[in-house]
């Protein structure tokens, strides 16, 4: 069963199971003031819908990377993201991550992927919450030894488009470099 | 051209001054100020001051030498129209670097297949020291000419022009996070595919 | 060995010449601009020197009038926000990548074990 199946039948399931009570699908995010101070970089993006609405009318349509966002930014409401890089592994505190998660643990915050890297010791979570079959908010809690990151989208959710945006966004598409071959020498 | 998407570049004043405060070059400076004066010969020593710098961001970004010299004179036209703008001989560089590396860009997003096979005519660098390793160079060359163009510009202002992340940012305007971003996945991709390792190089360059 | 690639790196994008008559071709460019530039000049402005002038101040009347009816926008908040958006979603798809790659790496696995 590929991942795209899988993801399918994992939502059919959800749906189905789904309860009445659909919590606020912003998450609170702490500040982590603490934190910043002893990153090495540190990402914080806040886009409200107005900030969105107004990014929205300074894409180009002729760029390709902002068309591509155009197209995930409809139905969006609000995006926001904390991301901390450190100097040392595991520097930052475990506790302030579960905070997160707890929130993501309350019904209608469904967790639709867990994945564990021991190779490169990547965790990443990807919780959805779900109004009926509606997805309208989504969340992510990446960590690594020497960084976390946690993204919340609030608003309908595009996984696919999302994930495609990766070869547009001055991320090489890294399935296809690596299938690439350097060109051979003269 | 007809037909370019020409991004809006504007320049504010304050971007001077903090250039002028960071290098005063004294006879870059007077040979600035005799080219905005109208004085020809002047204004063709400050084109061969930036030929190289100009020439080689227009080639590695196109992939072509013939669009890389077209791209480089269209630049120092462009900058022979704007002199009354520009205050020093620092202001010039910033400006040079920023126009190439925008229109480049552009011209990538209207022709995003770059003939790799042209790259091979790249002259070698006439220099005294013998290059480490000229495979891996000519490798290293071929890749960073496989990366996305906003991408690709970040690593040439980096590794070709020596700027630091902040001069990057303002040259190309973009967040500094975006900068680091950039450098940091192009290092680790050219690095994958190079087989030299993938632990984090980022931290290393040290970059705060 | 991170030096070394960094230095091989700044080895390998060492500036190029563009060949020795790049700057006279430029020049060449810059003489005939200038000249035809001279050329264009529109006859009126001959004739009526103070046309230009008269021209912009009739255009800065024009935004001043309209300029309550249309706000405008702060375009540096504007581009600040879309890049914030570009690095938001950036973000996220590098992210949402490392599930993808796992997943995908353990489904070819499974099925290269079942094979």
């Amino acid at each position: 069963m590929n991942l795209r199946t899988r993801l399918a039948a994992l939502l059919m399931l959800i749906s189905a199971s789904a309860g009445a009570a659909s919590p606020e699908p912003k998450l609170l995010l702490p500040e982590f003031a603490a934190l910043e101070e002893k990153a090495a970089e540190a990402v914080t993006i806040t886009l409200d819908p107005a900030l969105l609405g107004m990014a929205a009318k300074f894409l180009d349509p002729n760029n390709p990377e902002d068309a591509a966002a155009r197209e995930v930014l409809t139905g969006l409401q609000g995006i926001y993201v904390k991301s901390y890089t450190f100097e040392s592994d595991f520097v930052y505190p475990k506790a302030e991550v579960d905070r997160v998660r707890k929130q993501l643990s309350s019904p209608g915050w469904s967790r639709l992927v867990e994945v564990r890297s021991k190779k490169e010791q990547a965790n990443v979570d990807i919780y959805i919450s779900l109004d009926g079959n509606k997805a309208r908010g989504l969340a992510i809690i990446a960590t690594e030894p020497r960084e976390f990151t946690i993204v919340n989208i609030v608003g309908s959710v595009d996984l696919d488009k999302l994930h495609k945006l990766e070869g547009k966004f001055g991320v090489p598409d890294l399935e296809l470099e690596r299938n690439k071959a350097v060109p051979a020498q003269k | 051209m007809a037909g370019d998407s020409q991004r809006s570049i504007t320049e504010p004043r304050q971007v001077a001054t903090a250039l002028d405060a960071q290098c005063s070059n004294a006879a870059e400076d007077e040979q600035f100020a005799r080219a905005r004066a109208g004085e020809a010969s002047a204004f063709a020593g400050v084109v061969r001051a930036h030929q190289r710098s100009v020439f080689s961001i227009a080639l590695r970004m196109l992939g072509n030498r013939d669009a890389a010299d077209d791209l480089a004179q269209e630049v120092f036209l462009q900058l022979h129209l704007h002199l009354s703008e520009i205050e020093s001989a620092a202001h010039a560089a910033f400006w040079l670097r920023r126009v190439v590396t925008h229109r480049a860009i552009d011209k990538l997003r209207q022709r995003p297949h770059v003939d790799i096979a042209s790259l091979d005519d790249e002259p070698e660098i006439a220099d005294s020291a013998a290059p480490l390793d000229p495979l891996l160079q000519r490798q290293m060359r071929a890749l960073v000419n496989e990366l996305p163009g906003p991408a690709r510009a970040v690593v040439l202002l980096r590794y070709q022009e020596d700027l630091d992340p902040t001069e990057i940012a303002r040259t190309l305007d973009m967040p500094i996070n975006t900068v680091k971003s950039h450098l940091k996945r192009s290092l680790a991709t050219l690095r994958d595919r190079l087989g030299v390792g993938t632990t984090t190089v980022f931290q290393e360059l040290g970059y705060e | 060995m991170n030096e070394r690639f960094d230095e091989q790196l700044k080895q390998a994008l060492r500036p190029v010449d563009p060949g020795e008559d790049f700057t006279a071709r430029v020049m060449a460019r810059v003489t005939s601009n200038v000249t035809s530039i001279q050329r264009r000049r529109s006859p009126l402005i001959a004739v009526l020197p103070w046309a230009p002038a008269a021209l912009a101040a009739s255009l800065l009347m024009a935004i001043f009038m309209t300029h309550d009816q249309h706000p405008v926008e702060d375009p540096q908040a504007g581009l600040r926000a879309r890049e914030q958006l570009l690095e938001a979603l950036r973000v996220t798809s590098e992210k949402l990548d490392i599930a993808y790659q796992v997943v995908h790496n353990e489904t070819h696995a499974d099925s290269d074990a079942g094979a």
